[in-house]
């Protein structure tokens, strides 16, 4: 069938990929704010550090999402697959 | 040693601290760089493969791959502004220790050239009456008269070096605010609050929607985002079940956040109404069992603790009852094509007791959006006066004005908060205050469709609260003052409104209104209760309100119409009578509302008679004849 071609291990390579990029993120370390000498200074970053760590898991959790999809495409690509096969005898 | 004068310590901070907060940023930056070059490898992989549900896949990993990229990019960022703030606070440090020690030696130096000047005696006598940099007067120095010269010259060498140290102070004052603009004014930063405008607590729900990650916000993180137009991107994000949960779980939020549909506020008003009744229910238990103890506990006056507590239950029993009306109510919704059918419920929009909070909404709601159809052309908000409170606010007035206005207009009838229950009351502005700024935003989170208009008209203390909202910033195509108390206290004029001092402003009272006739003030009296008359005020035009039934001049003037039953005379039924459908102050409100033709106020007529000045109405001269204003 022309219209599908894929190798598992194509999946399979996406799939683990995806979800590096979906790994929960931890920092290495943790700084105090305090150590800036400055309310003004510590109130941006706070807001920049709050925003990066935000976006970190809200994007941690769309790699996962999108690992989940790839392999729930496989999963029916492979079904489809089985399908042509068994009517092709 | 405290050294006078002195400023706080330019070099405060950590210089290494500092230098590890840049080193976290910069492992946070390596960190998403690495996951964008999984999601790119992830896409690699899949590019062999031939399949249209991998199609669909492709174009969300690689956006993923690009925001990874951003993250990194703010991450660097940050860490390449802290890097220089820590260098140029490490600088401030080594010269705030230099220009300190300098500040130090001149001081002690004004002790030393000080004792040289005084000796012990002379110090014991006026020392006190010195302060550390007074120096005695010459006059009353006997003594060489260099030493003064040399006491005064170390006082000013001590104000030059504290003002080099201070100078560093506000060169500290100036980095740090420019560090932490530099801060906000990251592009991811800036991208995700809208230049700030969302605040702290809308973080999650807006970085959620820029990640395409929305499944997990609450209604609680939706509501914080505090800006209708982010709200509705949220919710427009989000799956039919993924709202109904948030509605499920949140509803005393969905049902009053600005920005949220139409159709999905009134479901979870459905939710928070009957709670409402629950809790009304419980609360009368709650009494009857109060009231039969307090019966059984009583030696005398049985009759009067029954009565007592048989009040405040028939209060709650008249809360449940209005509350039930509106989950009962009949609604006859009217689609584009004409077609008319009955729905049961009210379309309650705003539901908060805890806020004495209504608001309902008139005219159709497009099934697919939950929001006002586009083929809408005329929406308005009407808001009440004196007297309104959840079980009463005028429901059936906006009813009355989106029949008469038509299939393509629709209507709200806004009662957002406390309103004052009496004249007395009334006489109070901090009433439209508070709710000035609920009407602006209530108003903002309204979708309206794009080529339709927007009027607010405003009731009596209502129109006062339509003033003080348009001071505040509301936005509207048009304005209509119904017998308002004023334009809003400390309100001047339509210049007065950003938003709104170039739209079409219209008026109407009638001429002997005595609720609040005689409260109006004088153009240019910025000291009247309630701010300009409306009446008075340039840029705005006074309509008639001409006769209880419009199309026929024989019938009662709105000024002699007694409304019978309610023992009040016509000159207060003429505040309220306005509203009568059919009048020509009714007709004049639809044709504000929908853009139409309305009737101008007729100048009265004086003539004398009997030596007496004798006042006609403008409508009763032999010789009227209406003249008509095309609405703007």
């Amino acid at each position: 069938m022309a219209d599908v071609e894929f190798s598992d291990s194509d999946f399979t390579e996406a799939v683990s990929h995806l979800r590096d990029a979906g790994a929960a993120s931890v920092d290495a370390f943790c700084v105090a704010f305090g150590a800036l000498g400055s309310t003004v200074v510590e109130s941006a970053l706070g807001d920049v550090d709050a925003l990066v760590r935000q976006a970190m898991a809200a994007l941690a959790g769309v790699g996962g999402d999108l690992s989940v999809d790839v392999g729930t495409v496989h999963t029916e690509l492979r079904g489809l697959d089985a399908q042509m096969a068994g009517a092709d005898g | 040693m405290t050294l006078p004068g002195l400023a706080a310590d330019p070099g405060e901070g950590d210089v290494d601290g500092i230098r590890d907060l840049a080193l976290l940023f910069r492992d946070r930056a390596g960190a998403q760089r690495g996951r964008s070059t999984s999601s790119q490898t992830a896409l690699s992989a899949l590019s062999p493969v031939s399949a249209v549900s991998v199609d669909a896949l492709r174009p969300r990993i690689t956006v993923l791959a690009a925001r990874f990229t951003e993250v990194a990019d703010a991450a660097d960022e940050a860490a390449g502004v802290l890097e220089g703030y820590a260098d140029a606070v490490a600088d401030l440090k080594r010269r705030a220790a230099s220009a300190l020690a300098d500040a130090e030696s001149d001081y002690a130096d004004i002790a030393t050239r000080r004792s040289a000047a005084l000796n012990a005696a002379s110090e014991f006598v006026v020392g006190w009456a010195l302060d550390w940099d007074d120096v005695l007067p010459s006059w009353l120095y006997l003594d060489d008269p260099s030493l003064l010269d040399r006491w005064q010259g170390a006082i000013d060498d001590y104000r030059s070096s504290r003002a080099a140290y201070n100078a560093l102070r506000d060169e500290r004052d100036h980095l740090d605010h420019d560090t932490a603009a530099r801060l906000s004014g990251i592009p991811l930063v800036a991208t995700i609050t809208q230049d700030g405008v969302v605040g702290a607590a809308g973080f999650v729900a807006a970085t959620a929607l820029w990640a395409g990650d929305t499944d997990d916000v609450t209604a609680g993180q939706i509501a914080a985002l505090g800006d209708p137009a982010l709200v509705r991107q949220v919710w427009d994000s989000l799956d039919r079940a993924e709202r109904d949960a948030l509605i499920a779980a949140g509803p005393e939020i969905i049902g009053n956040l600005d920005g949220i549909p139409i159709a999905d506020r009134v479901s979870a008003n459905r939710l928070n109404i009957e709670a409402e009744i629950d809790a009304r229910e419980a609360e009368i238990e709650r009494l009857e069992a109060l009231r039969d103890a307090a019966l059984e506990n009583a030696y005398h006056s049985h009759g009067a603790i029954e009565q007592e507590y048989d009040d405040l239950i028939a209060e709650q029993q008249r809360l449940i009852d209005s509350y039930e009306g509106l989950l009962t109510q009949e609604v006859r919704v009217t689609d584009e094509s004409g077609v008319s059918h009955v729905e049961i419920g009210a379309r309650v929009v705003v539901f908060d007791p805890s806020l004495d909070a209504i608001a309902t909404y008139h005219g159709p709601i497009d099934p697919v959006t939950g929001d006002i159809p586009a083929w809408v052309e005329s929406v308005a908000i009407s808001v009440p006066g004196t007297g309104s409170n959840m079980t009463d606010f005028g429901d059936g007035r906006a009813a009355d004005l989106q029949h008469a206005a038509g299939r393509r207009s629709a209507v709200f009838q806004w009662a957002g908060g406390a309103f004052p229950q009496s004249i007395p009351e009334a006489m109070s502005t901090s009433y439209s205050h508070d709710l000035a700024p609920r009407l602006r935003d209530f108003a903002a989170g309204i979708a309206i469709p794009g080529s339709a208009s927007l009027t607010v008209l405003g009731h009596s203390y209502g129109g006062a609260t339509v003033g003080l909202a348009e001071a505040a910033g509301l936005r509207a195509d048009r304005v209509l003052y119904v017998a308002a108390a004023g334009m809003g206290d400390g309100v001047s004029g339509v210049a007065d409104f950003p938003h709104t001092s170039e739209v079409p402003h219209y008026a109407m009272m009638s001429r002997n209104d005595l609720v609040v006739g005689l409260i109006q003030g004088r153009e240019g009296d910025l000291h009247a209760l309630h701010g300009q008359s409306t009446l008075t005020a340039g840029g705005v035009t006074r309509l008639e309100t001409g006769w209880i039934d419009a199309s026929d001049p024989g019938s009662d003037d709105i000024e002699d119409h007694n409304v019978a039953g309610n023992g009040t005379p016509s000159a207060i039924d003429s505040h309220s009578s306005l509203y009568t459908p059919g009048s020509t102050s009714f007709e004049n409100m639809v044709a504000v509302i929908t853009g139409g033709e309305a009737e101008l106020f007729a100048e009265d007529e004086i003539i004398l008679a009997g030596g007496r000045p004798i006042t006609i109405d403008g409508i009763d001269r032999d010789d009227y004849e209406p003249t008509y204003v095309e609405v703007g």
